[in-house]
Parts: C-alpha cells; structure tokens; sequence
C-alpha cells in the first residue's frame, strides 16, 4: 500500500479515466444529443400554428388588381393564389402578386412619418409627428408661391374622386397623373371624339386583330389575365395579334408577327400604315364617322409613304403594306400604343398617330374595337381627361403630395424634380415603404401596405365594362400608418379650406351606394363563384357584404354607336419635322417590368427572379449585342462605364444577342438598395418622355 | 404495379416550353410554399436557393430573328439508379416506392454535398448559411414546411406538403387514394398559362401519361440513363434540338465570339 | 534546453533555431484554425464554392494528399509484406507523412461537411452504395491503425523510453508490425480506390463517370494504382527535402534509387492503365451517355494539353526516367522525375475534382470557374504547416531515419 501519492499515481489515474470514460455511456449520449441539436436547430424560426382558413381579397400592387384567394394560419397569411373563374383576373397573379402578402413586413417599411434632410448619399432621415407632417405641408400650401399638385399614380379610385375634388378646391391646385398611361389611345381618341368624359375601352374579346405599337400587353398591361388568356398560346388564338416593338420585349416574343421598328420609328411607321389605307387602298374605309381635318391630315400623311418612312422606321414597305392589308381586311381590330414600364410613355404625337387609325379604320363605337363604357356610377360629368404630370409647367410646384399606389410604371425622378419651384418646391410621398420616390421627397408619410387596409379595385385599362372590387385586408392594421385621403384633407384644411375629413371606407361606401342605385351590371363572389344582378339586390347592406367577401361589381356593356365626327389630330402631328434621331452612336433605352421598376418596394423574395436566377436581368447591368460591344472593346460580365450629358454610371455587361445592335438595353430600378437608377442617366425631354438617349460605353 | 398499400404511384410533370413565358411564378409561388428564405443580400444565381428555376435558353440567332425558351429546371425525379440516392453516405435522399418522389431528409444530412455534384440537372440546392427572413415575414411561413437548417442540401420534391395534406384529406374521408384534385404542386397551381401538368405517369388515361407518350415530348439528358419523370415539350425544332444536344455553347460564350 | 528530448548519437540544431523555424509554420497554422472557425461557426458562406462548384479546394486537397500519403501503405506492404528491407530506412518517414495526410483530409473534411456533429450517422445508417461509405469507414479505420504505427516511433523517444511499460509495449508493437501493414494495405487499397470512385460513379457527370469493372468503376483501380506510385515517390521528395533542409545525409542513396524504381514501375503500369482507360471513355463510355468526349477539351482553358499533360510530360516521362537504371542513378534525374510523379497525380485529382465539376452538363450551362476565398486557402496552408510542424518535431525528438547515426559516424 503506498504511503503517499507519485505523478506517476496521478498519470496513471487520469490515463486510465481517459480509456474508462469510453466505456461509459457518457460520450456516446452526448454524441447523440449534440446530433440531435443540430436537427432542431435554434436559427430556423418556428413555424406559426393557429386555425387555417381561407379568405379572398384582391391584390393592389398594381391597377391589375388581381383576385387572390388567401390561405392564412391564425391571423397571417401564408399564401396566395389567384381565383379562376373571376370576371376580371381569370385567375391570374403575377410573380410579385404571389408575395403581396410579404409587404407589410418590408425592410424598408416605414415606421413613422420621417423629413428627409439633404439628398443622395448624405440625406438624412430625421422621424416626425404626422401632424408636423401635415403643417408643414400646409405652409407650402399658404405660401401661395406656384401651384400645389395632387400626383395620383393608380387614377380611377374612390379616393381618386376625392383628390381631384381637394384638388379643385385650392387655388392652383391640380389633380394629375403620372406620365406612363397604359390608357394614351383612350385618351388621345377622347380627345379626337371630343368627348372628354366619354368612358372608353377595348372590347379585345370579339376582336380579330390588335395591332400593338410598344404596350407590354402580355407583361401586365391592364387587367393582365384578360390577355394572358386571350392572346397566349400561339397556335390556337383566335386573335391575330402584331407587336411593334424596337425591342424583343417578352410580349414581342409572344406576339404573331413582332415589327422591330426603329426606336421612336413608331410614329413614321403608323403614318405609313395611314398612308397604305389611305391613299392606296381608300376604297376600304368604312366608317360613318366625319374626319373634321381630313385634309389637313391627308397633307401630312402623304409624305410618309412606306418608302419614305422606311428611314425613319426601319420597316420595309412590304412589310408595312401586309400589316395595313391585315388592317383593312380585318372585321375589327384595335390599334393602341403603350408606354414602356421602365422606357416611359411615347411621344404625344405618336400616341396620336397611333391612336388615329383606329378613327381611320371605323374601330371606335364597334364591337371588337374600342367600345363606349357606361359611366362608372357616381363619376358623371367628371372628366376623364385628367392632366398627366408632363403637361405641367416646369417648375411651376410649390407642393407636389404623390399617392403612389403605384400604377407598376416607372416614374424617374428627374420628370418630377423639373417640374418643382426650384428651391423651394416641396415633396410629400405617401408611401408604405422607402421606396426610390419616397427616397427622393422632403416627407414621407407611411401609408398602410397591401392587405392592411380596404381599398377598392377599379376598372382596369382598356376593360370593355367598369368594375369594382373591394381589396379587403388580410392582415391586421398597422397604427404607425396613416390614411391616405385623411392626411391629405387634413393637410389642406389646415392651410385653411375647411372641409369634412372622410375616411377611406366612407368614400368606398359612398362608390357602392351609387352603383346600388344604378341598379345595372352583376357582382360575382369568389367564394362559392356565384353571380348576382345588382338588380335584384333590394337593400344596400346586401350589395356590400358581397362586395366585401372580396366581390366585384361588373357593369353591363353599353350600346355602341360610331362617332358622328371627329378629328385625328393633324395638326399635333405635323409639328415635328423628320425622325427625332440624327447622331448615329449607341442609344440607351431603359426598360423595365410592370411593378418591378423604380425602386417600387417588391417582397424580398422576389430576389430569386434576378438576383438568383438569371431569369430577370436586375438594375445594374446593360444588355449589348455581341457587335455593339465588339465596337465598343468591351466583353461578357466586363464592368463598363456608361456616359450620357447626365452623368456616367459603373455597370456589368451582359452580351445579347436578341438585343438590337447600336442599342444598350438597361432595366430601370435602383442598383442595391438605394443605388443610382439608370433613369437618372436618360434625357427626360421637355414633352416628359425619356426612352432614349445618346450613350457610349467604354472600358471601366 | 400493386403493393400491399394499394396501387402505387409515379408522379410525374410535363412541361409545355412553347407556352411557358417565363414569367417566373412559379419560381416564387415554390419559395413561399416551401419556406425557401429570400436571397441574401450576397447571394448570387450560384449560391441562392431556387428549387424551381426557369432558365432562358437562346437560340442563337441574331436580332430580330433570335427566339427564346424558358426552361424551367428543378428535380427531375429520376427513378432509375437516381444519382443522389446512391452517392449519399447516410441515407439522406429517399425514394418514396408509393409515389416515384425522391425526397431529402434534412435532418440526415451532413451537408457534404456529394449528393450536389452527382446531379446533372443542378436541382439541388445548399444552406451555405442559416435561414433569415425579414422580422414579421417568418410569421408568414407556410406552417406545413419545415424551414432547413444551415449546412444541409435541399432540392424540389413536388411540395411534400401538399401531398401529405391530400393524403390526411383522402385519409379522413377513409380512403387510401388520394384525390388528384387535391394534390397540385405549388408551380403547377400558379402557372397561368397552364405549362406545367403534373400527375400519376402510372395512370395511363391520365392527362401527365398522354402527354409523356406524345410527340415532341422530350426530357433532358435522357442517355444518362437516369430515367426522370420530368419531360418536356415543344414544337419548335430549335428547342428539341437544343434539348438533345450538349455541350451547346451557351450565348455567353457566343458573346466572347 | 530540450537537449534530454533528443536522441542519442544525433545532431539537432539548437533550440533557438528550431523554435524560429517552428514559429512562423505555427502562425500559419493559426491563422488557417481561426478561418476554420469562421466556417464552422458561421457558415459555409466563408467559402467561395457554391451550388454548382459543390467542391472545390478542400476536396481537391483531400484527394492529393491521400494520394502523396500512400507512401505509408505502400512503403509498409514492401517492407513487411515482401520483406524488401532496405525500405526500413524510410518506413518511420512514410508513416509519418501518412498520418499528417490522413488526418489533416479528416480536419479539412470535418470543415467542409455542413454538419459535421452528424457525421457519425454515416458509421450508424450507412448506405453501403455510397462510395463516401467506403472512404469515410477506411479513412477512419485506417487512421487508427496509422497512429497505431505511429506509437512506437513516438514512444522510442529517449525518456519515454524510461517508463518500462512503454517499452514492453512497443516492442509488442513491433511484433504486429506485419499485420498492421497487411491491414493499412487491405484498408487503403479500399480507400485509395473508393476516393476514385467518388468521381467515377458520376453517371450525372459523364465527364467523370467511368465502366464498371466488377463492382467499381474504373477509377477506382487507376487510384490505387496511382497512389502507389505517387506515395514512394514523396517520400523520396519529402526525405531528400529534409536532407536538404538540415544539411545531413539521412539515407543510403540506395533507398532512393530503389525508391524511384518501384514509383517508376507502379507509374508505368499506371500510365498504361490510365492510357487503355481513357481510349474506352472517348470512344465508348462519353459518347454512349450522349456526350461526344472531345467536346470537354473545347474551351480554352482545359484543353486537350490537360490530357497530354497529365498522360504524357506527368505520366509517361517520369516512368521511363524511373524505370531507367542509368537515369535513376543521377541524382537530377532521379528527385525531377519524382516531382514529375507527384505533380502528375495532383493533376490527375485536379481534373477529376475540379474540371469535373467547371464542365457543363445541361445544354444551356455555361462552363464555369471557382477561385477559393481565403478561408478555404488558409485552411489548405493550415493542413501544411500542421504537416511541417508534427514532421519536425517528430524528426527532432525521435529516431526519424534509423540509417541517421551511422551515416553521420562515417
């Protein structure tokens, strides 16, 4: 028995200890219990439990105003999808539409109203008091130095109504939208009709033929279901369908014959197509209606034979004369012009140019063409020519308040900055997230985002009847946000103009009582797909709750009748003498996707469109075709700079070949979070279009 | 082909390329069906997660002339020596025998990512770090997906969890057979154009097995001999060219001319 | 200082001096654990491989210094197996490096799995088709029965050598020698080959994937047979390098002849094998899965020079050198054509892992490149300064070549 203990004692101690734990079951546990941490790991959130159920609302994102069926699990939505058989949608929702649901929880939601201090890099965001947000507004109101504008970018609203009437009620104040209007045929032939407040549509269901200078009617135009519906599918469409492109935009891809015109050729080229019906076929024509200024029009129309506007349009004249043969032999057919979601609208001329054929070929008051809309219940006598934001005076605004419910089209900073007073014009955006405008304004008020808060749906662009629908919230409101409607009447009433302050619901209310006076059209339900007769609808409260199930009200089709006279614009359309584009270098043309263009907040996950996946090509890259970048020295994935009189950019280069040679094709969207926009690079012209603009692109 | 469970199924898909327009819904109907987080602020088309990924394939040709087909590429359920299955050291990919779908059990994983280069569709998918969703949105997670852990392999399995709710639905109706109308792969369902048509290939009056039989139906990489039941379909020769070839230079390598 | 530690009858160089040459080996070691850190406890994000490029640098290494590390199995199959004595000169060498290849791949696996807490399950559900089945279960195996080889080295050190039981022990060691080198033969040779079949059971990746002979695809043998030559090859290398290094002679220049000869034999039957293999992949295995072979070599960075390369100036030259009785002898000859060896081999597993994986399969992939961020390059330095740090301080305090002191009294 040793009497006191060695190291060698304490070695052998521990040796021994170190084999003996092996044998124990203590390794082994712990072996499987740091396995089994790793498979309930506490980095993944736990998923949310409560009770499912399904409700239906309607996606405001866009004007499409998709019908969307929800399944939620306690009180969140966790999924959405479309509502087939739905009067308006037909069961459509876009990729972004998928994850409406993500945008209350943004991060770049807006917690309180802020004051933006300084600009670019260096602004910095400073929250405030709702109220100091409307008083300060207000003392640029009382200032009375310029005008006040209210910009509303989703026009036709119930609140739409009510801005334009606030706007009404100020001195120089002024109710506009935004430049990029998916309705610039409408508008023009309202107009050439002289029927301002004529509610006017495309009946594209019973037409034969659509002749499309620039729409993207297959990335979200309108109502994007109705054509998605009608016009995909190539082999079996009843619809002839021609797209007049200069790019090979996804609805150049999709269309019957695509004519990849000249940038900015579309005006020569529509005068040409006027030309062949005209003076070379005129026996065809077939309209009761009076051409006022005919002759004026003919003057004009005479030089851009096929021929002569080849140079400006890049068309050959065989070509021009089998789509103007198409035309004239089609039973009916729409010709409609479109701005591009990121390249902005077209020239005003060339709208008219465009918007003048279908006068010449007897499209309008037709079935198949452009239709007559009963009034939507409620709106009569108010006028449908509303001011777009480009026929404003260049600064001329002392405040300009922007409702961006966004109209899903781009809107570059520079077209509204121009039309401030410079130094003292102020700018409030309404928004639920930081977007690229809100970034921009001197005020940003929260507004409540999808899903938060009831919002009506109104009839879409080109839609052959009115419509109304109720986007009901899905998710629980949130109190930082702020009504809309409310902050702006309030903000006018503290710059002295008392008036009640209605809140959104009321003015929706008020929509519905009208159209349950009017007793006309059927309101379907999503829920079980029926559809019911507003007529038979004894009370009112019956009517609502429909409409409130996420129902929509479509209005009966109208009579149709020709237009006894109108004029096609000619003298809009001499004013501008040869094609607009002398210097033969590199063009840069922005385009972008519906919704997903100017820094509009989109949900984070749609990430796997562009940043993920090569499926979008995101903001921060130019598209070359392989002889352009040859030209310009520069190869595949290179980073370039890219001048224009505005400023130069940093961008990586993608080499493609479906993009036109001399041309860099650029998606408009902030680069990063708050990165430049390839916008802030493009002449905004004075007539408030920016779709191209001389560039060159070298060697970073 | 019966098993003691009653018959067993081979789902399967079929996709119309000429009517795909690649307007990316399904990609992002997928992600949120199958909690698929939102890219990092550094994630690239390598190292982002997308079970569901539609590819634009040129034809080549030049402006205006050039043609594109959206491809949409995930996990082609391949059934016959299934490449992921016999690489994965401890049994972490599965062929279900019921159901012809190759599943992934995270839990199993060791993220050693064999399973990620014996795959020659590029479907499958790593957690190169933990999951993150924007605060609030992890509150939006579909409740019948488990969100994976950072490390482990991940890849489409025609949304196992729509399946085991038609399963529970069928079950609680007494029955073994589910009812096809209730099984619908989040891609399928929002699809608007209808291009993707999913179903037991095993049924052979089923709309899925006609269209496998048709004409100008296709499935890439068919001489590997991997059997998938994906397949594909197109009229236009370029694509069914494209789709039988390899090795196709892609169009940025065209562009180095 | 630590001049007790050090064997009797040799020349160390002071402790001074080694600690300078330690240090900075250690520094690197250093830095290569904190960027292992960052892997683990952040994420796999640290790295630069990605879905596409799966693998990349650290597989890479595992498979090269696998290969370079089977000096220890072959080196112990001649000595005790085929009882070719002169190799004892060399074997406490090759075993050594053994050990420094086997367990740093296990550290840079254990790094590179996503979770490697788990990583047992493949001992506990195995899926026996999986070829990483066969290599983890070898690799492990194997590595114990290399520290077992590696004990009495260790134990032969001069004050170990006072505690009795330590010494009955390694002489009892020394009595299993044989049938632990019979064992590290049957587990490499199973290792060695699975790590080539890792690639060749691609049949996704018909760049990789190769016929089957018996149960395994061809790679499979080509990687033992490759291992075999790379292995002596190193060893050689790695001992003239230390020579170098200390400026002493540790070995008869007649292991190194005979060194050479045996890679030089191994490297011939290897470059026929490998010649013989790929004519049946370009004419019947690639083309049969639909890809027409020469179609791999049409991009500009790996061309047919990589074949030509790895075949002919890294396989065929070395051989014939080394097979040479007159051209072993010279010296130059002799350590070139052994580098030559080793760098045919690393080429051989840089195509297999990494043009495997650049190469595309879809056709509408591109073809793609993977550079390693500096996490995965230090941790690849880290496994090279641990290699340098246990081989000196193994050859400071043990008797590293036995041949050693009595070269030194001549």
């Amino acid at each position: 028995m040793p009497t006191h203990l060695t190291r060698r004692d304490i070695l052998k101690l521990v040796g021994g200890s170190a084999v003996g734990f092996f044998f124990t079951p203590v390794p082994w546990k712990l072996l499987d219990d740091t396995s089994i941490w790793t498979q309930n790991w506490s980095k993944i959130p736990p998923l949310p439990r409560g009770e499912r159920t399904t409700r239906y609302s309607a996606c405001t994102l866009c004007p499409g105003g998709c019908a969307v069926r929800a399944q939620l699990v306690g009180p969140m939505p966790y999924s959405l999808r479309g509502v087939s058989g739905h009067p308006v949608s037909r069961g459509f929702l876009c990729a972004v539409g998928l994850a409406g649901h993500h945008m209350a929880f943004h991060p770049l939601r807006l917690a309180s109203p802020v004051r933006v201090d300084g600009a670019g890099d260096e602004a910095k965001v400073v929250p405030i008091s709702a109220d100091a947000a409307m008083r300060m507004a207000a003392a640029k109101i009382r200032e009375g130095n310029g005008s006040v504008a209210l910009l509303d970018c989703q026009p036709g609203r119930a609140v739409s109504a009510y801005y334009e009437d606030l706007a009404r009620m100020i001195e120089n104040g002024l109710y506009v939208t935004a430049a990029s209007r998916e309705d610039s045929t409408l508008q023009a032939l309202r107009s050439m009709i002289g029927e301002e407040s004529a509610p006017l549509g495309f009946d594209f269901e019973n037409t034969s033929m659509i002749l499309s200078f620039g729409a993207p009617l297959l990335d979200g135009w309108g109502s994007p279901g109705r054509l998605e519906r009608l016009l995909k599918g190539k082999p079996d469409r009843s619809v002839r369908f021609v797209q007049v492109e200069h790019r090979q935009s996804r609805t150049a891809l999709q269309a019957d014959l695509w004519v990849p015109v000249n940038p900015g050729g579309e005006r020569a080229l529509a005068l040409s197509i006027a030309h062949v019906l005209l003076m070379e076929r005129p026996g065809r024509r077939t309209s009761a209606t009076t051409i006022a200024d005919m002759a004026s029009y003919k003057e004009t129309v005479a030089r851009y034979t096929p021929e002569a506007a080849r140079a400006e349009s890049g068309i050959e004249p065989a070509l021009v004369r089998q789509v103007a043969e198409e035309l004239s032999i089609a039973p009916a057919s729409i010709v409609l012009s479109g701005p591009d979601a990121g390249g902005g609208p077209m020239e005003r001329d060339t709208e008219y140019a465009v918007a003048g054929l279908n006068l010449l070929l007897g499209n309008v008051g037709k079935k198949g063409g452009v239709v007559f809309l009963h009034e939507m219940p409620g709106t009569a006598g108010r006028s449908h020519v509303v001011r777009d934001i480009r026929d404003v005076p260049d600064h001329s605004l002392n405040l300009l308040i922007i409702d961006p419910a966004s109209s899903g089209y781009a809107v570059p900073w520079k077209s509204l900055e121009r039309k401030l007073c410079p130094g003292t014009g102020m700018v409030v955006s309404l928004a639920a997230t930081m977007d690229e405008i809100a970034a921009h304004a001197d005020i940003v008020v929260p507004a409540p985002a999808p899903y938060e808060s009831l919002q009506d749906v109104p009839t879409q662009t080109g839609a052959s009847a009115a419509t109304f629908g109720l986007s009901t919230p899905l998710l629980p409101a949130d109190k930082r946000s702020v009504d809309p409607a409310s902050f702006v009447a309030g903000v006018i009433r503290l710059a002295g103009f008392p008036l009640p302050v209605p809140q959104c619901d009321d003015l929706l209310k008020e929509r519905g009582r009208m159209i349950h006076a009017e007793r006309r059209g059927t309101i379907y339900q999503p829920a079980d797909g029926s559809t019911v007769r507003v007529a038979e609808l004894a009370q009112f409260d019956e009517l609502w709750t429909k409409l409130a199930g996420a129902g929509v009200w479509v209005d009966d089709p109208k009579e149709q009748h020709e237009p006894a006279e109108a004029s096609l614009g000619a003298s809009m359309l001499q004013s501008r003498g040869g094609p607009r584009r002398a210097d033969p270098g590199l063009l840069l043309i922005p385009y972008g996707y519906k919704r997903a263009v100017s820094g509009a907040a989109i949900s984070p996950i749609l990430s796997k469109l562009s940043q993920e996946s090569a499926l979008r090509p995101g903001a921060g890259t130019v598209a070359l075709h392989p002889v352009t970048a040859a030209l310009s020295g520069v190869v595949d994935a290179e980073c370039v700079l890219l001048d224009t009189t505005n400023g130069t950019m940093k961008l990586a280069v993608r080499i493609d070949r479906s993009v036109r040679p001399g041309v860099a094709e650029a998606v408009a969207g902030p680069i990063g979070r708050h990165g430049a926009d390839i916008m802030d690079l493009c002449d905004v012209r004075e007539d408030g279009t920016w779709r191209m603009t001389n560039a060159n692109v070298r060697k970073a | 082909m019966d098993s003691e469970h009653g018959k067993n199924a081979r789902f399967g898909m079929v996709i119309d390329l000429d009517r795909c327009d690649g307007c990316g819904a399904c990609m992002i109907a997928c992600a949120v069906e199958n909690n698929v987080p939102p890219g990092h602020a550094s994630a690239t088309e390598r190292t982002g997660i997308t079970w569901m990924r539609v590819a634009a394939v040129e034809s080549g040709q030049e402006y205006p002339a050039a043609d594109v087909a959206f491809v949409p590429m995930f996990c082609q359920q391949c059934e016959n020596e299934t490449p992921c299955i016999s690489v994965c050291p401890q049994n972490a990919v599965e062929i279900d025998p019921a159901t012809g779908i190759v599943g992934q059990i995270p839990q199993r994983c060791l993220g050693c990512r064999y399973c990620m280069t014996a795959c020659p569709y590029h479907a499958r998918y790593f957690n190169w770090r933990d999951p993150a969703w924007p605060e609030g949105m992890d509150r939006q997670l579909n409740p019948d997906v488990s969100p994976r852990m950072r490390g482990v392999a991940e890849k489409c399995n025609f949304c196992h969890g729509r399946l085991h709710a038609a399963k529970a639905k069928a079950a609680a109706k007494g029955s073994r057979e589910i009812d096809p109308a209730d099984y619908v792969p989040a891609c399928v369902e929002s699809c608007f154009q209808n291009a993707i048509v999913f179903g037991d290939l095993n049924d052979h009056e089923s709309e899925v097995a006609k269209l496998a039989r048709g004409a100008d139906t296709f499935r890439f990489l068919s001489r590997l001999g991997s059997e998938p039941k994906v397949y594909f379909h197109s009229t236009r020769p370029w694509v069914k060219e494209m789709a039988e070839s390899t090795l196709t230079r892609s169009k940025k390598e065209n562009g180095h001319g | 200082m630590d001049s007790t530690l050090i064997p009797r009858g040799l020349e160390r160089a002071s402790f001074g001096k080694f600690l300078l040459w330690i240090l900075p080996w250690a520094a690197l070691f250093g830095v290569g654990l904190y960027a292992m850190y960052l892997c683990l406890a952040d994420g796999l994000y640290h790295t630069n491989m990605d879905n596409r490029f799966a693998f990349g640098l650290w597989i890479y290494l595992d498979l090269t210094v696998i290969a370079l590390g089977a000096g220890a199995f072959f080196t112990g199959f001649l000595l005790y197996i085929l009882h070719r004595r002169e190799l004892s000169a060399v074997i406490n060498s090759a075993v050594v490096l053994g050990l420094i290849c086997y367990s740093g791949a296990v550290v840079v696996l254990m790094v590179d799995v996503g979770q490697p807490l788990r990583a047992w399950f493949t001992f506990w559900h195995p899926n026996v088709h999986s070829m990483l089945t066969e290599v983890t279960f070898c690799l492990t195996c194997y590595l114990l029965v290399l520290a077992i080889e590696y004990a009495p080295i260790v134990l032969k050190n001069r004050r170990l050598r006072q505690v009795p039981r330590f010494l009955a022990f390694e002489f009892e060691l020394h009595k299993v020698m044989p049938v632990l080198a019979g064992v590290g033969t049957f587990l490499s040779f199973f290792h060695q080959g699975s790590l080539g079949g890792l690639y060749g059971v691609l049949r996704g990746r018909p760049f990789a994937f190769r016929e089957e002979l018996g149960i395994w695809p061809s790679t499979f043998f080509l990687f033992v047979v490759s291992a075999a030559a790379a292995g002596p090859s190193f060893v050689l290398l790695t001992t003239w390098l230390v020579q170098k290094i200390t400026r002493k002679q540790l070995v008869e220049n007649e292991v190194f002849m005979f060194l050479g000869k045996v890679s030089g034999i191994m490297l011939l039957v290897y470059v026929f094998l490998k010649a013989v293999d790929t004519l049946v992949w370009i004419n019947s295995t690639s083309p049969a899965a639909g890809f027409p072979a020469f179609e791999y070599y049409a991009r500009t960075s790996f061309g047919t020079w990589i074949l030509f390369t790895e075949i002919v100036l890294l396989g065929l030259v070395p051989a014939l050198i080394l097979v040479s009785g007159r051209l072993r002898a010279k010296p130059a000859w002799l350590f070139s054509a052994a580098l030559m060896t080793c760098l045919g081999i690393m080429l051989n597993r840089f195509v297999m892992t990494i043009q495997t994986l650049a190469l595309p399969t879809l056709p509408f992939d591109e073809f793609l490149s993977y550079a390693p961020s500096w996490e995965e390059v230090a941790t690849f330095l880290a496994v090279l300064a641990y290699g340098v740090l246990i081989y000196s301080l193994t050859f400071r305090y043990t008797v590293l070549f036995p041949q050693e002191r009595d070269l030194l009294k001549h």
